[in-house]
């Protein structure tokens, strides 16, 4: 499949989605034997690595940060290799990445760094996974709006799939599913 | 509804103006407890990223496993169901070569050897010539008018063996057996020839007639020329072993 295609199939912010993701994976998934080979990774090493770069590629493609200023598998292969390297750096040396975040760094990036500094000073990686460990627990229909908007979804879209009336609705319940994790995280926090 | 949740969900959606931006920027270094809604709400976000991330890398996964368990089964199937199936093939194909190898006969073999050696004859780049012209009418099957030619330039030219020998094979082929008989009879006598097919072409004529006392005939010809390693002793000890 084409670049174009895949980026369009992408973009197209609908149920066909899940499938050129899909189709994104298993066009190049053989970087994962080549990352074992030329990195000395384990499969399973390999296989996360490859496939983080996959969802960072496709999160990229979808938020409209990949410029087209070279090739889809150009662009995948930069971000495997790179966390490949970060791998092979983590098992030697026992150090994490230097600048890893327990997060994606999508969110912080967007404040100005004064903001940053003092929103990143509230964020860990325990805090997280409390808030992982409320997901569990709030429903499942509370649990997939969540994570559709997560996926990049519009509330139009999300609507369409999870047949709420509108796009309003959509949005009303996804941030009444929000709260929820927030009052269960504040009570157990 | 918590309406702070839909205005840092604003923010991060790049739905505020620049002047709503720098406010909600200058809020988070200001008022601690807005600072821990967003922290929250980017922690969340987070969470909800890894959670996604961990689904579709896990999919991927089953896939990998399930492809390689179908491969494994698909192929386990195939050798269970279909292993009696290759024996009993493999048994058969033994058996026909047996038989194949051990029922032919000498008679069968030189029949064969007609075929698949006179069935055509080769001809040189100097195709204007008599000879060649005689071995073009033998290629067309023409073989009235092989002969006649091929006995033309033999009476011209009786040194000439190969158009002798040819004259003798458009005989045999045409399954006129007596005079191919008298023909490679004639070419065996040929004592100037360096290699004479003469008493080889005999014994093929010889079996491929088959009456009575032909074979016997034909195994002492070929006994001769596996003796004096003449032309044609190859298959002649091949022929000798299934006699």
């Amino acid at each position: 499949m084409q670049d174009s295609e895949i980026i369009h199939g992408l973009l197209s912010n609908n149920e066909t989605r899940p499938s050129f993701e899909n189709h994104l994976y298993g066009q190049y998934k053989y970087l994962i034997n080549e990352g074992c080979r030329k990195y000395n990774l384990s499969y399973d090493e390999s296989f996360s690595a490859y496939s983080d770069a996959v969802l960072l590629a496709i999160h990229n493609v979808i938020n409209r940060s990949f410029n087209n200023a070279s090739s889809l598998k150009t662009y995948l292969f930069q971000i495997f290799s790179n966390k490949c390297i970060d791998l092979v750096r983590k098992k030697t040396t026992n150090k994490q990445k230097v600048h890893q975040s327990a997060l994606e760094p999508d969110l912080l990036s967007h404040l100005p760094d004064v903001t940053k500094n003092v929103i990143e000073r509230l964020i860990d990686a325990q805090k997280l996974e409390q808030v992982r460990q409320c997901l569990e627990v709030i429903g499942e229909k509370c649990k997939k709006v969540l994570l559709l908007f997560e996926d990049g979804y519009t509330d139009r879209e999300i609507a369409k799939q999870l047949s709420y009336n509108n796009a309003a609705v959509a949005k009303t319940t996804r941030l009444r599913c929000l709260e929820k994790i927030k009052n269960l995280f504040t009570h157990h926090g | 509804m918590d309406d702070a949740l839909e205005y840092i969900e604003a923010y991060f959606e790049k739905q505020l103006s620049d002047i709503e931006k720098r406010q909600f920027e200058e809020r988070c270094v200001n008022d601690k407890d807005f600072a821990d809604e967003v922290a929250f709400y980017i922690t969340a976000r987070g969470a909800l990223r890894q959670q996604l991330s961990d689904e579709k890398k896990q999919q991927w996964m089953a896939t990998e496993k399930n492809k390689s368990t179908k491969n494994i089964s698909f192929g386990k199937v195939i050798l269970v169901k279909l292993m009696p199936y290759a024996v009993a093939a493999c048994l058969i194909i033994i058996v026909v070569i047996f038989l194949l190898y051990y029922s032919e006969t000498p008679q069968k073999l030189a029949k064969n050897y007609v075929v698949k050696n006179y069935t055509e004859l080769s001809q040189t780049m100097n195709g204007a010539d008599s000879l060649q012209i005689a071995i073009e009418a033998y290629n067309n099957k023409d073989y009235d008018k092989a002969l006649q030619l091929f006995e033309n330039i033999y009476r011209a030219h009786p040194d000439n063996s190969e158009a002798l020998k040819n004259a003798g094979l458009v005989c045999l082929i045409t399954k006129n057996y007596d005079k191919a008989l008298r023909t490679f009879d004639q070419l065996s006598n040929m004592k100037q020839l360096h290699v004479n097919p003469g008493l080889f072409l005999e014994a093929v004529t010889l079996l491929n007639r088959d009456m009575q006392n032909d074979k016997e005939r034909a195994k002492l010809l070929l006994k001769q020329i596996v003796d004096k390693n003449a032309y044609g002793s190859s298959e002649a000890k091949e022929w000798l072993k299934k006699w």
